[in-house]
């Protein structure tokens, strides 16, 4: 015996139920909730895999807790913008680079705030896992780093993190020999500054 | 200096960072920094924008009402006042509201934010110099009554205190991106 659902199935739609579906098809293209949605999966991918990353270079330059809190959200918030307008031509962590190094470089603090990291509690936080040798050293690590201008801290940034002189003159819009001057530049900085005052690091 | 050593302790402290925080629900309809600046610039224009067409329809009343307490060269020199302060904030509001992180350089948009920097600088530069001028226009106009010149000498006080202070800030921020 068939049941009366088995035989709905089974037999074709009518056709007002057809209509209405290439409808709901039609507004869904034309609304974009097909790409909302793929927006959304690529979103969560991001958040997933690059969210150590963007709170790395979030955290060399963020100069107390609310700012590191302010330029992580509004990092996230330009990638969620941003995901509309993505073009596949370059790779995902070159976009996830630009993004967040020019959110970091825009960034307009909301009031005068101290210029020394008081964030003690921000890498107990952020490293709680770690040893406390290993959370000094990363903490002068990130402050060695501070001592940068933006564009070569971008630069430093991106050459920490073993990317090519193409990838960083991409996302910083200089020339590979520009890049190559800079960063041979922000070494010798970091270089003096380390000498001078972070010989423990 | 050992570099090679640096980017292993990068390395290191990006794995070992804990982000459990990143996966809290978070508020995707708030501005970020950028935003909120251009949104400043915008209500800016709006009010000077509103007191430029306030002084266009004082000045009609001064016109046709040979009582009106105003002289018509002073609403004339507010006038202009207003009008030059909200085109110069339409203009910072739109280029702030030009910049765009996912598409553009980082060379390219430091050198937009600090060219804006250094207008709103120039146009503060042009717009206080107004402004006392304007004051002074406005005690030399209104010297009989005292309650008047003491409340704009209050205000002048204040205004330049908040300018003074706005004026380190910037110069602050302009060195410390600077490069």
């Amino acid at each position: 015996m068939t049941s009366i659902l088995t035989e709905d199935i089974a037999l074709p739609l009518p056709w007002h139920i057809r209509l209405r579906l290439a409808l709901m098809r039609v507004a869904s293209a034309i609304t974009g909730t097909d790409r909302e949605e793929s927006r959304e999966t690529l979103f969560a991918g991001i958040t997933r895999d690059y969210s150590r990353l963007i709170a790395g270079i979030c955290l060399s330059f963020a100069r107390s807790r609310e700012d590191f809190d302010d330029l992580r959200q509004d990092t996230f918030l330009n990638i969620w913008k941003g995901l509309g307008n993505f073009r596949r031509d370059s790779s995902i962590s070159t976009w996830i680079y630009r993004v967040t190094l020019n959110t970091c470089v825009s960034f307009q603090r909301k009031s005068s705030r101290k210029d020394n990291l008081s964030t003690d509690d921000l890498y107990a936080e952020l490293y709680d896992n770690s040893s406390p040798e290993d959370m000094e050293n990363y903490r002068l690590m990130y402050r060695l780093i501070g001592e940068l201008k933006p564009l070569d801290k971008s630069i430093m940034l991106m050459w920490l993190d073993s990317k090519s002189y193409e990838e960083i003159a991409d996302v910083t819009g200089l020339t590979r020999n520009a890049v190559s001057l800079r960063l041979k530049r922000a070494k010798e900085h970091l270089s003096d500054i380390y000498h001078s005052k972070y010989q423990s690091l | 200096m050992n570099f090679d050593s640096l980017k292993n302790r990068w390395a290191a402290s990006t794995r070992a960072l804990n982000t459990s925080r990143d996966s809290e629900p978070r508020d995707m309809n708030r501005r970020t920094s950028l935003e909120r600046l251009a949104a400043r610039y915008r209500s800016f224009t709006s009010m000077s924008a509103v007191m430029s067409v306030v002084a266009v329809i004082t000045i009609i009343n001064a016109i046709t009402d040979s009582e009106f307490p105003f002289p018509v060269w002073l609403l004339l020199c507010m006038e202009f006042y207003f009008a030059t302060a909200a085109v110069m904030d339409y203009w910072l509001f739109r280029g702030i509201k030009s910049l765009d992180c996912s598409t553009m350089t980082v060379e390219t948009l430091l050198r937009k934010t600090l060219f804006y920097r250094k207008r709103h600088f120039q146009f503060m530069m042009v717009l206080i110099p107004m402004a006392i001028a304007l004051i002074i226009a406005m005690c030399i106009s209104f010297h009989a009554d005292i309650a008047i010149i003491y409340g704009m000498i209050t205000g002048f006080i204040i205004g330049l205190a908040v300018a003074i202070k706005s004026l380190m800030d910037f110069l602050r921020d302009y060195r410390n991106i600077l490069s």
